[in-house]
């Protein structure tokens, strides 16, 4: 149950319900168990309560015999609403039957801090100082130490004499939830005298100068301590390390004056200076730390010595000496340490000596340690403790690693020292697992148990994989219900056989079941919207995969700041009421700006621009939420298109308004499971040669069937229109394709398996997916077509180098468009007029340029630029693509991790845009290969490739293609 | 534990907290408001008495541990609030073994006590009414008292073990409660009390120990007392 705020339970204490000394309550006489509840009613500040979950809770029931279980089991489930101060169940005699009345006390409104009295400082100072550390609602247990917190606070503040006491409520005055404070401040201390110890001298004067505190001044322990301390550090800083200053407080006058005095000490100004070998400057202050820790004592020379001495041998000096030694030179201490490294030891070979039963080539592997490298201790602790591991992991539970490091003969020199490092292993026997058993288990069949288990007969014998199998057994127990269940391993080893016997011992304790489940919190979310998300059920056992499947389901609804689900245990210990607590999240968001954007296309344009947004989420009390956007632009046009190239026309111009809209509907299981959602937009905007106008609208049914398969059915509809057009010829097509000149409706399915372990940048996984189009002017476009797209994509990591990752895919796509009849337009786009005077008329049954596939670019065939891989059918002349009705892509990578975020990658692309579908085939694939670099930053993988094409290059009129093309993105090509 | 109860109730007032008295004044104004009169027969069944860390505590728990003997003898009037804090103390023990782990009764002691039990009624029937009554039929008595024996073992044995007193501690214990090592009307010299001046004193610290242990726990809850008994 949740408990009350602890804001409340002052309130409850000081809200008493009198115990009227009814002789029943008295004697507990003449209960009238068993006899026939005639009615039942429910009240609450003597008004009926109406509400059904309340209603719902009651275990008690008209016509059912009373029994005491029942009434308690109601004042439980009633309480576990975290609503009420106390719930009351009264009978009385209704002829042999028994009318019951259920009265529901509320909780009191929430107390309130109050300090009453002569608070000498501002109420807000001293509520500032028990907020910050006791939090906004200090526990009602803990006034003595809030009155303890307030006190020092004023003494702090120069109230020497205050003093604060925790107060009771007083009725009409305060609130019964009140927790009341008074306080007597009593006088305000003032300075009255200042002393310093030496009493002059430069260090002192120069205190003098820096401290605010005089005589007369009202004294502040805080302030003064502040000031000393800044003082204190501003010395530390200049080098003088051992400064400190101490005050000492003496009250005077009954605690109105007080009387100061400051204990000087400068001292001597320290420098740390280094001889011998050199150490590398940014490891100084870590190894030497006497200006962090403002100190030369001794102890802290002798252990920066020992960590230079450490540092080095740490790498590879094994002979690495330190000494330091003090030079005072007037006002000045000189810490001097003398480093000497001595010669370097490097590896010169390593023998591993003892393995038998594991060969060499399965031990060698966990090596870091290799010839030419310095001798780091650290490196050898390493590798013995992995190959310790080993041994372990295949049953050698005694083995032991060590390693003797023995210098070559006559090699060393003065600078290195060549060792012969011998690994020396102690294998001891091996152990393998003889039996696993089950005992104590009555609910779960032994062969269940132990399906699943890394501990089986036979293999070798590891502790920590019985350990994992222990846990193993519990979670399932814990997933049937039996929530104090308690398992324990045991393990018999018989050093005759070498075999281990493990035995899990199992005390299931009792299943619990879910009694009652609650909700609470919730004031805009609908019960239902909440309950439909619960994988707890009454009557059903209390998993615990159920419980948190529960909170994974309501968090993951974007409803709620908050979601906790708790227990409630009653009396019988096989049933627990579920309490489900939620904290809505805001219900509308808004989101507003404003800006301006600045181009010079033809002349300069200052467009400024504005947008607003809007969202709102459970609707109607359930998850469904509606999302709307809007932006507005206004710029300056020319007053005739282009006709006049976009030059003003006698001068004029006018404001033209760009705007776009968007509107997003969204009801999650909207039906069996299934996710709805509506996109619709409309968009007016200008670019440099035309005008257009954008609408769009998307159906969409998805549904997630399991953690890597979902599909998705949607129905489109888009439609644009340009206006004011002075698109250039070469231009028109590219126009095209952005903005189709037809209205273009379809439906679509897809399929999708995705394993990948990261969206961005896989390590692993495979990415499938398969999607189908099909547009119909029964469907309310313009054009008929049919499309379908398949794209594979899988990731490897090395077993064997976990920073290589080997990258493959696939993409195929095919179209066909469905026979209509277009008017023949030349190259400016007006209608060809035929032999009749009408506009002639063609027959296509192409694609929507919209529609077409196309191939090149970063993501697709890298080292052509963007769709300009094609062939002859599928590029113009100059060489700009056009798209077909079918396009293949093959993309192999490998991505190498090098040093923390940064990585390198090597590539090789083919693919090719086909004019119908019959063109499709390997030998028409144009291809690129190239390397890149990656770099994780926290926004994705930034890419940096160098793509070169393979194969003939290309002549188009005018130009021939480069070689290679480089290509900047975020995101991994694929 | 139920022991300690008369010296648990001075730590518990110094505890302050949720365990301050209020004025009369708002006994009384609040007590019109709240306090329920009886009208004819009507009669209480059951309430709230107390919450602990959620725990709801009811008048039909504080019955049940009067009749199972788990509470010390009261004067009249007193008896529920010392159940209630004797059932406080108990749910914060209750609490604490949970989050231990839990502890272990075997069923042959929870059926001996249960037999202690049974043996303060008249008969086997006027045992069963009775839990009918306290509503603890169907194996939930045995399931109170169960937790009732985990509690005082949790407690025994984690406050069982004691530094051996010094002979001066013995002595100045023994100095002190000259009355407790009375034996026949002959008052008992030092070294014939001497086993009993131990025990003596190793409970008296054990019970301060415990009380200031259940003290602490009692402010690191939450703990909110609904009844207070009738001045």
């Amino acid at each position: 149950m949740r408990p009350p705020p602890p804001a409340r339970a002052f309130a409850l204490a000081a809200a008493l319900a009198a115990w009227t000394a009814s002789p029943s309550a008295a004697q507990d006489a003449g209960l009238p168990v068993g006899r026939t509840i005639s009615d039942v009613s429910v009240v609450s500040e003597g008004r009926p309560v109406l509400d059904a979950q309340v209603l719902e809770l009651l275990a008690l029931r008209k016509g059912s015999p009373l029994r005491m279980e029942d009434a308690r089991a109601t004042i439980v489930r009633a309480m576990g609403l975290g609503r009420y101060l106390d719930v009351r169940v009264s009978a009385e005699p209704d002829g042999d039957a028994v009318r019951l009345s259920v009265d529901l006390v509320p909780l009191p409104a929430q107390g309130r801090l109050v300090f009453e009295g002569d608070l000498g400082l501002s109420e807000s100072a001293i509520r500032g100082a028990v907020t910050e550390r006791f939090g906004p609602d200090p526990p009602r247990g803990r006034a003595d130490e809030v009155a303890r917190v307030v006190g020092d606070l004023l003494r702090d503040q120069g109230y020497l004499r205050a003093t604060v006491t925790p107060g009771d409520a007083r009725p009409g005055e305060t609130g019964f939830g009140d927790l009341v404070f008074n306080v007597v401040c009593g006088p305000r201390a003032l300075v009255r005298s200042i002393s310093f110890r030496p009493e002059a001298g430069e260090e002192v004067e120069q205190l003098r100068l820096r401290l605010s505190i005089r005589p007369g001044v009202v004294f502040n322990r805080v302030e003064l301590r502040r000031q000393l301390d800044a003082a204190t550090e501003a010395w530390r800083s200049r080098g003088y390390l051992e400064a400190r200053i101490d005050a000492l407080v003496e009250e005077l006058s009954e605690g109105r004056g007080v009387a100061v005095s400051i204990d000087v000490h400068r001292g001597r100004r320290v420098s740390v200076e280094f001889e011998g070998d050199p150490l590398p400057p940014p490891q100084l202050a870590e190894l030497v730390p006497i200006q962090r820790e403002a100190s030369v004592d001794e102890d802290l020379l002798e252990d920066s010595r020992a960590r230079i001495v450490s540092y080095l041998r740490g790498r590879g000096y094994r002979d690495a000496r330190a000494e330091f030694r003090r030079v005072v030179e007037d006002s000045r201490l000189r810490v001097v340490f003398t480093v000497a490294n001595g010669p370097l030891y490097r590896v010169a070979g390593i023998v591993t000596d003892g393995a038998s039963q594991v060969p060499l080539r399965e031990l060698t592997p966990l090596l870091r340690l290799s010839p030419g490298q310095a001798c780091i201790q650290a490196v050898i602790d390493g590798d013995l403790a992995a190959l310790t591991a080993a041994y372990r992991r295949r049953g050698f539970g005694e083995a032991s690693c060590k390693a003797a490091i023995e210098p070559v003969p006559n090699a060393r020199t003065a600078h290195e020292a060549p060792v012969l490092v011998t690994i020396r292993i102690a294998e001891g026997a091996r152990t393998l697992v003889g039996s696993v058993g089950v005992s104590g288990n009555e609910a779960v069949a032994d062969a269940d148990l132990l399906a699943g288990l890394s501990t089986r007969p036979g293999q070798p014998f590891y502790a920590p994989n019985t350990e994992a199998d222990r846990d193993r057994i519990l979670l399932r127990y814990l997933n049937l219900g039996y929530r104090l269940a308690r398992v324990e391993a045991s393990v018999e080893h018989d050093p005759d056989t070498g075999r281990a016997s493990v035995v899990f011992s199992v005390r299931e304790g009792p299943q619990i079941l879910v009694g009652h489940i609650l909700v609470v919190g919730n004031a805009r979310i609908g019960m239902d919207t909440i309950r439909r998300e619960l994988a707890v059920e009454p009557g059903r056992p209390l998993a615990l995969d159920a419980v948190n499947e529960s909170q994974r389901r309501l968090a993951s609804l974007g409803l709620f700041r908050r979601v906790t689900i708790s227990e409630i245990q009653q009396r019988d210990d096989h049933v627990r009421d579920v309490v489900v607590t939620v904290e809505e999240a805001p219900a509308t968001t808004l989101g507003y700006g404003v800006g301006l954007e600045a181009q010079k296309v033809e002349t300069s344009e200052i467009a400024p621009r504005g947008f607003v947004e809007i969202g709102r989420r459970n609707l109607f009390g359930g998850n469904r939420s509606i999302n709307l956007f809007g932006r507005v632009s206004l710029r300056r046009r020319t007053a005739e298109g282009a006709a006049t190239g976009g030059q003003p026309v006698d001068g004029g111009s006018e404001t033209a308004a760009e705007y776009r809209v968007a509107a997003t509907y969204r009801e999650p299981r909207l039906w069996r499971s299934l996710d709805f959602q509506i996109i619709a937009g409309a968009e007016r905007g200008r670019r440099t040669s035309f005008s257009f106008e954008h609408q769009s609208a998307r159906f969409n049914l998805s549904r997630r069937l399991d953690a890597a398969w979902s599909v998705q059915g949607q129905y489109s509809l888009q439609e644009n229109r340009i206006y004011h057009d002075r698109i250039a010829p070469a231009d028109r097509p590219l126009i095209d394709r952005l903005f189709p000149q037809v209205r273009i409706a379809s439906v679509s399915a897809s399929a999708v398996r995705n394993t990948r372990d990261d969206v961005f940048d896989p390590g692993r996984g495979t990415f499938l997916g398969l999607n189908g189009e099909l547009a119909l002017r029964e469907l309310g476009s313009e054009v008929g077509f049919a499309k379908t797209f398949l794209q594979g994509f899988v990731y490897r990591r090395l077993p064997t180098s976990r920073r290589i990752v080997l990258a493959g895919g696939l993409r195929l796509g095919l179209g066909v468009g469905f026979p209509r009849e277009v008017r023949l337009t030349d190259e400016h786009g007006e209608p060809v007029i035929g032999d009749d005077g009408g506009p002639q008329i063609v027959r296509v049954s192409d694609l929507p340029a919209s529609e077409r596939f196309f191939a090149g670019g970063d993501t697709t065939v890298r080292g052509y630029r963007l769709d300009h891989v094609g062939r002859p059918d599928t590029l113009d002349s100059d060489g700009t693509p056009k798209g077909g009705r079918a396009g293949l892509i093959l993309n192999g990578e490998v991505r190498v991790g090098l040093w923390r975020d940064l990585g390198v990658v090597g590539f090789i692309d083919a693919g090719n845009a086909f004019r119908v579908v019959d063109d499709v085939t390997l030998r028409h694939l144009r291809s690129g290969a190239g390397f890149g670099i990656r770099y994780k930053s926290p926004i994705g993988p930034f890419r940096l490739d160098l793509g070169f094409k393979l194969g003939k290059l290309r002549k188009f009129v005018g130009t021939r293609e480069g070689r290679r093309a480089v290509h900047i993105s975020i995101g991994q090509a694929f | 534990m139920g022991a300690a109860v008369a010296e648990r109730a001075a730590v518990m007032k110094r505890a302050a907290g949720t365990n301050q008295p209020v004025s009369r004044a708002a006994v009384a104004a609040l007590a019109l408001s709240l306090a329920w009169a009886p009208l004819g027969a009507a009669e209480l069944l059951d309430r709230v008495l107390a919450v602990v860390s959620g725990t709801v505590i009811t008048l039909s728990d504080a019955r049940a541990s009067l009749a199972f003997g788990f509470v010390g003898a009261e004067p009249a009037g007193d008896r529920i609030a010392a159940a209630v804090r004797w059932l406080i103390d108990r749910q914060l023990v209750l609490d604490e073994v949970l989050r231990s782990g839990g502890e272990e009764v075997d069923q042959a002691r929870v059926a001996r006590e249960m037999a202690a039990i049974k043996g303060r009624f008249a008969s086997e029937a006027a045992f069963e009414a009775e839990l009918e009554r306290l509503g603890l039929g169907g194996g939930r008595a045995m399931a109170f008292v169960r937790e009732t024996l985990e509690a005082r073992r949790y407690v025994d044995r984690r406050f069982g073990a004691s530094v051996e007193p010094s002979e001066e501690e013995l002595r100045d214990y023994y100095a002190r409660h000259l009355e407790r090592f009375v034996r026949d009307g002959r008052q008992l010299d030092f070294v014939e009390a001497a086993d009993d001046v131990r025990t003596a004193l190793q409970n008296e610290r054990r019970e301060q120990a415990v009380a200031t242990w259940l003290d602490r726990l009692r402010r690191r809850s939450s703990v909110v007392e609904i009844y207070r008994a009738p001045r």
